[in-house]
């Protein structure tokens, strides 16, 4: 375990649920805080009585959507014109936005909610993606709202059951997030080939 | 046109290539795990205690009293259990090694002379053997 994640873990014993809202809203705004094992632990802290459940998932959800809302608005003051600006200098020309944006009005529920609970890493360029194209708030609250609850009670309820042995299950977690991950991005760039490889899209390309 | 498409799918291959191997990596640990005996849930295991846990939690998940754990370090035993190991190691001068040493000993030692009661107790701990080096709770 890190020597960051091993502070972080003595202030949530030492401070409880501020700092654990604090330190998941933080991530949740794509700093690359270790939030995973912060939240497995809260949830073994929760069964030795240093935090209730209950309210401790509440805390960790809320927290976890209000850092998806903040990026998600962020996109949709700043993308829309930075984009437009500076996005052309990177090979993202109005047509090519306009693309993706139609792409992702058609699957944003789905890219919302595999990023909030099992591609965390593309989190953050979703959610700016979604504000700056727009994509329905309402719509990306309840995908945002859905799969964060299933990633933190996930792991919340995972640290809960094995308590003061959660440190046993820590790898364990780590990889079976990382292959649920992986499988998912395989699966979305065999769809993206697959549609490449069309003929169609070749005749297209001629 | 034919270019960028070339150079799209070969990008999106080479993408691919990764995934597949890092879900193949993953994907191998994982069942390596589960082809291991699984961690019994709230198994309690000295080996785990770290210098970021405070005496009050240790205290909660090993069962020792707090005043065990401030008397083993040579500290007066009223102290407020809201203290990190390493807190107390930066203030007496001692590595944090030194002192998770020192409590995983006393700890040990205090659950051989008071072993738990079998059966589920509160927070759900049972009974069963511990792992190697381990107590169980």
């Amino acid at each position: 375990m890190s020597a960051l994640a091993q502070q972080f873990l003595s202030w949530l014993l030492l401070y409880g649920y501020p700092i654990a809202g604090a330190l998941v809203f933080v991530g949740a705004l794509g700093l690359p805080l270790p939030t995973t094992v912060l939240l497995v632990a809260a949830g073994a802290f929760a069964a030795e009585g240093e935090f209730s459940l209950g309210p401790l998932l509440v805390l960790v959800t809320v927290c976890a959507v209000l850092g998806d809302v903040t990026c998600y608005w962020a996109g949709r003051w700043v993308g829309e014109h930075a984009l437009a600006q500076h996005g052309p200098r990177w090979g993202l020309t109005a047509e090519r936005l306009s693309h993706a944006c139609q792409r992702l009005q058609r699957w944003g529920g789905w890219a919302v909610f595999l990023t909030r609970c099992l591609v965390t890493l593309l989190a953050l360029p979703v959610s700016l993606l979604a504000g700056a194209s727009k994509y329905s708030a309402l719509r990306y609250l309840a995908f945002a709202l859905t799969g964060e609850t299933v990633w933190t009670s996930s792991y919340v309820l995972a640290g809960y059951t094995f308590g003061a042995n959660w440190q046993a299950i820590e790898p364990i977690l780590g990889d079976a997030s990382a292959f649920l991950a992986a499988v998912v991005v395989t699966v979305a760039l065999g769809f993206l080939a697959s549609r490449l490889l069309r003929p169609e899209a070749t005749t297209a390309a001629r | 046109m034919a270019t960028t498409r070339r150079l799209t799918l070969g990008a999106l291959g080479l993408a691919l290539l990764v995934a597949v191997a890092f879900a193949f990596v993953h994907g191998w640990r994982l069942y390596r795990h589960f082809t291991h005996p699984f961690p019994p849930p709230r198994q309690v295991d000295v080996q785990h205690i770290g210098s970021w846990m405070t005496v009050g939690y240790i205290a909660r998940a090993y069962g020792v009293p707090p005043p065990e754990i401030f008397r083993a370090l040579g500290l007066p035993p009223e102290r407020n259990p809201r203290v990190t190991l390493a807190d107390l190691a930066a203030a007496s001068g001692r590595s944090p090694d030194e002192v998770v040493q020192v409590v995983r000993a006393r700890v040990t030692a205090w659950q051989a002379a008071h072993p738990a009661p079998r059966g589920p107790g509160p927070g759900g701990r049972g009974p069963g053997p511990g792992p190697p080096g381990g107590v169980r709770r």
